[in-house]
């Protein structure tokens, strides 16, 4: 019996090692689908609404899909500059948005051109951002695509595989 | 009348918090509430201004009559003050950039000098910045007193204009008018093309202009005159720095709508100002022309004169 509920357990494990494995996938293609798509909305904020960084920032903060990047950057401006608000923001959330190194670094790098131009500026450094994340965003998308059902499936057979060799 | 300075209601440390934090860490024992002025300039010391003259900051955060081994202002403390007061989004306040001064929390204005790059012969920008003077806005209620009678006739606002020379108190004297006459039940409409007399902040006013003031902000006065005409019907309109052809012909269609006009100039007296054509006219349109100086300090009323 014990070592049913053990085999279990292990099963269990390796099947949820999967499903995390696979939600990572998804929330870095949904953090840069939905980064990409924020850009426009700053764009237009700072184009026609000539709206402070911090105030867009926090207008931007509903989704939960980009884990509070905008919401931390905001808190921090004023303090930090925009350059090192932005930096720690998208150090953190990217972290919890499962973003890659090469991901943060590309997010990142947008804090070192926005705000301190002017309108034409912003627009051209949005629309670089909007560049570099394209096509991180579609390799993430295709990334989901080909390997999230792979490690549920692999996640539950090696369960079941397990509880059988054990059992 | 004399307006004290030092009597501003103003919250000074968090205005403090916009200095760059190479400065601020030296502010712990200075008061700035009593400053009129705070001037960075790159090379030089920091400078507050009191009514009483300038102090300069120490490295021991104390004030001192004397420049000699006060705190140095350099380029990245400048660069580091314009990201604060720009909060990050310089591309916001480029109009006001271009104008030389950004309004910012509180109602104060830092004025700018840097490098202007000119476009057709207009300032685009201003880039090099390399001095800074942040003027601490006043709210001095009750100093219209003096001359509230002059305002108001048979229970009707007359047109008035205020000649002042610089930092006289123009922009205080008018925003207490504004009050005056809104608690009085007129509706007021203020036309505050600087950002100076309202000092709107994100669609507020830290000043008490009353109950039934409306404002028009960062609009030039003339249009903002007009538009404020057409759109709040107001019974008396009141901005600041009036002097162009095109302010006197909006100033001419308020007043034949039977609107009143409260608006201030910049001259010494009357006397000067008649020198100009088209400011002799403007003068003659006016029924109370109120003179200020700094005689006796900011606000000291010279001259009240009537033309109705």
């Amino acid at each position: 019996m014990l070592k049913l509920i053990g085999a279990s357990l292990l099963g269990f494990v390796c099947a949820y090692y999967g499903f995390v494995s696979a939600d990572r996938l998804k929330k870095r293609r949904d953090f840069l689908n939905e980064f990409k798509s924020s850009l426009s909305v700053i764009e237009t904020e700072i184009v026609l609404g000539r709206y402070e960084l911090g105030e867009i920032f926090r207008g931007i903060d509903k989704s939960q899909k980009l884990y509070g990047l905008y919401g931390i950057c905001a808190s921090l401006i004023e303090e930090n500059g925009i350059r090192n608000a932005w930096k720690l923001a998208s150090e953190k959330s990217g972290e919890q948005g499962c973003l890659k190194k090469e991901d943060i670094s590309a997010v990142s790098s947008l804090g070192n051109e926005l705000g301190m131009s002017d309108i034409d500026g912003q627009k051209k450094a949005l629309k670089r951002a909007a560049e570099l994340i394209k096509p991180l965003a579609d390799n993430a998308g295709e990334e989901y695509t080909r390997l999230a059902r792979v490690y549920r499936s692999c996640g539950v057979l090696a369960g079941i595989f397990i509880i059988l060799a054990v059992v | 009348m004399y307006i004290a300075v030092n009597e501003m209601p103003v919250k000074g440390r968090e205005l403090m918090s916009i200095l760059p934090s190479a400065v601020k860490r030296y502010t712990c024992n200075v008061n700035p509430d009593e400053a009129t002025e705070m001037r960075l300039i790159v090379g030089k010391p920091f400078t507050i201004r009191y009514p009483d003259g300038d102090y300069y900051l120490t490295p021991k955060s104390v004030l001192s009559r004397c420049p000699a081994g006060a705190v140095i202002i350099n380029q990245s403390m400048m660069d580091e003050m314009l990201e604060k007061i720009t909060k990050s989004s310089l591309y916001s306040v480029k109009e006001e950039i271009r104008n030389g001064y950004i309004t910012i929390e509180g109602g104060h204005r830092v004025g700018i000098a840097g490098t202007a790059v000119t476009e057709n012969g207009n300032v685009e920008f201003i880039k090099n910045i390399s001095a800074m003077n942040i003027r601490i806005a006043n709210e001095l209620k009750d100093i219209s007193n003096e001359v509230i009678g002059a305002v108001v006739h048979d229970g009707r606002p007359l047109n008035t204009l205020v000649v002042s020379p610089p930092c006289a108190g123009k922009t205080t004297l008018l925003r207490d008018i504004a009050r005056k006459l809104s608690y009085k039940g007129f509706a007021v409409a203020i036309a505050d093309e600087r950002c100076e007399l309202a000092a709107m902040y994100r669609g507020k006013s830290p000043f008490d202009l009353g109950i039934t003031t409306a404002v028009m902000d960062n609009c030039p006065k003339d249009k903002a005159m007009l538009m404020l005409l057409r759109s709040m019907s107001p019974d008396v309109i009141v901005t600041d720095e009036i002097g162009t052809q095109s302010d006197a012909e909006a100033i001419r269609s308020i007043m034949n709508s039977g609107v009143s006009v409260i608006a201030s100039i910049h001259g010494r007296d009357t006397a000067q100002l008649e020198k100009r054509e088209h400011i002799r006219e403007l003068l003659s349109m006016f029924d109370t022309v109120i003179t200020l100086s700094k005689r006796k300090g900011a606000g000291t009323v010279e001259e009240i004169k009537s033309n109705a």
